[in-house]
């Protein structure tokens, strides 16, 4: 019994000791990273609802699709140039696992907002049709994707996960 | 005795200078090798997009607008994309089929020379002669481009042109003649189109010291090679694994490799990013059947880690 309770207190504890040795927000420009990081699982989490349709791994539902589609239009529509200080790429010191963000970015600050915008407006179509079938998710993602990879391809660093 | 020994000296000197001629003179196929075979410019097309040419040779303009110039710094040297459209004067317009498939399987100008293997003709050897036909058919249906590239800026002692027959040697020896089968089964094809035409390991696979691919790591993964010209210090992209290891596409299914080539999606909805965004464009145009074809053979490697 002892030993059963010490193997659960034991295992208990394990799960909690990362948590609170965590230095998740020890590091240059955390909350920032952090919460633009949080906006990017918020768009990958709801494209994963409207594209798992789209790519036939789970059937069309009308209700999730229009809600996914909303969602990803409110987040992109979120104010978030607070979370984009400068010197917080991934060359900055301290950053190298912690962000994938070229610092070419704050070079061209401009272009990544057109970017952002084109974004906005393929997302604004899809929110207009994703409850109408998933034929009209199919017709739209493949440009949603493009306006993803537009920022991703110029301005993340692809690295080691 | 002195006398023997500076004769003995001599003769391995001259001995040593004639094996350095005979490994590293460029080897070409005659004209006479190639097959008589009416190309097919539709299937060149596929190839044109599996190869990715258009990434290195496009103008900003049109990818179709081959005129090159697109600088690759690396580690070895600046190198700057010739011009390959149909151009006779700028581009390849006044090249033969002999020409252009000594450049792809063999690695040799018209003129002879060794070209630096930025361009990635260990890769392209394995084509089969039809295919390369086909593609150099589908290249002359392109507009030409006037514009004059500029020379490439290898790096000491790369500049030696010569030496690169020693590195042929190496990792690229001379491509024999090989026609395209009747029938591929889909294993067979993803295997040709991704260690042939699609040139995957150029990326990643890592490359020893000389730049030659280690094959025991072949897809591995690997840092890329490039700088960037404007910030030198900038870590280097960093080219996945893409055997079924762990840290590779272990969790890809055959379906999620095929449908982020289509899509550019990651199983999880990311997307891709960096250098990949081009190349998963290209491969956007393959038929559905030459997407999964891949997928079967990537799906079928050994799973490593670098």
């Amino acid at each position: 019994m002892k030993y059963i309770c010490t193997a659960i207190l034991l295992f208990t504890f394990a799960g909690f000791f990362p948590l609170a040795s965590a230095d998740e927000d020890e590091f240059p420009f955390a909350l920032q990273i952090n919460g633009r990081q949080a906006s990017m699982f918020l768009y990958r989490y709801n494209l994963g609802l409207l594209g798992s349709m789209a790519k036939g791994s789970t059937p069309y539902d009308a209700q999730i699709a229009t809600e996914a589609a909303h969602n990803l239009l409110s987040v992109a529509n979120m104010k978030n140039s607070t979370m984009w200080p400068a010197g917080s790429d991934i060359d900055a010191p301290g950053l190298a696992n912690r962000t994938e963000a070229k610092a070419n970015i704050w070079a061209n600050f401009e272009d990544m907002g057109n970017k952002h915008q084109a974004l906005t407006e393929n997302l604004t179509k899809m929110s207009l049709v994703a409850g109408d079938g998933v034929e009209a998710i199919r017709a739209n993602i493949g440009s949603v994707a493009k306006a993803c990879k537009a920022c991703h391809e110029q301005y993340r660093l692809e690295d080691e996960d | 005795m002195l006398k023997r020994a500076s004769g003995i000296t001599t003769f391995i000197v001259v001995l040593g200078v004639l094996a350095f001629y005979f490994l590293t003179t460029p080897v070409s196929f005659d004209s006479g090798k190639l097959p008589r075979y009416a190309p097919d410019p539709a299937n060149g097309e596929l190839l044109f997009w599996v190869g990715g040419c258009a990434s290195c040779h496009a103008s900003s303009t049109s990818k179709l607008l081959l005129g090159g110039g697109k600088a690759l710094a690396t580690v070895y040297g600046t190198f700057y994309s010739p011009n390959i459209s149909t151009d006779p004067q700028f581009g390849i317009g006044g090249w033969s089929m002999s020409d252009f498939a000594n450049a792809m399987l063999n690695g040799v100008s018209p003129l002879g020379e060794h070209y630096y293997p930025a361009f990635p003709y260990s890769y392209y050897r394995n084509m089969y002669i039809e295919d390369v036909m086909d593609l150099k058919a589908f290249l002359d249906t392109l507009p030409p481009s006037s514009n004059k590239t500029k020379l490439n800026e290898p790096g000491v002692p790369y500049s030696f042109k010569r030496g690169i027959g020693l590195w042929k040697q190496r990792y690229s020896a001379p491509s024999s003649i090989q026609a395209r089968p009747s029938e591929l089964s889909p294993l067979q094809r993803g295997q040709y189109l991704v260690d042939g035409p699609g040139h995957c390991g150029a990326c990643h696979t890592p490359r020893d010291e000389f730049g030659g691919a280690k094959s025991a790591s072949y897809l591995a993964g690997a840092r890329s090679l490039e700088i960037d010209p404007d910030s030198p210090d900038a870590r280097a992209e960093w080219n996945p694994n893409i055997t079924p290891h762990a840290d590779g596409l272990a969790r890809w299914s055959e379906r999620d490799i095929a449908y982020f080539f289509e899509m550019g999606f990651k199983p999880d909805f990311d997307t891709v990013g960096g250098s990949m965004v081009e190349v998963q464009e290209n491969l956007a145009h393959l038929p559905t059947a030459d997407l999964q074809a891949i997928s079967n053979y990537l799906k079928s490697l050994p799973a490593i880690q670098y």
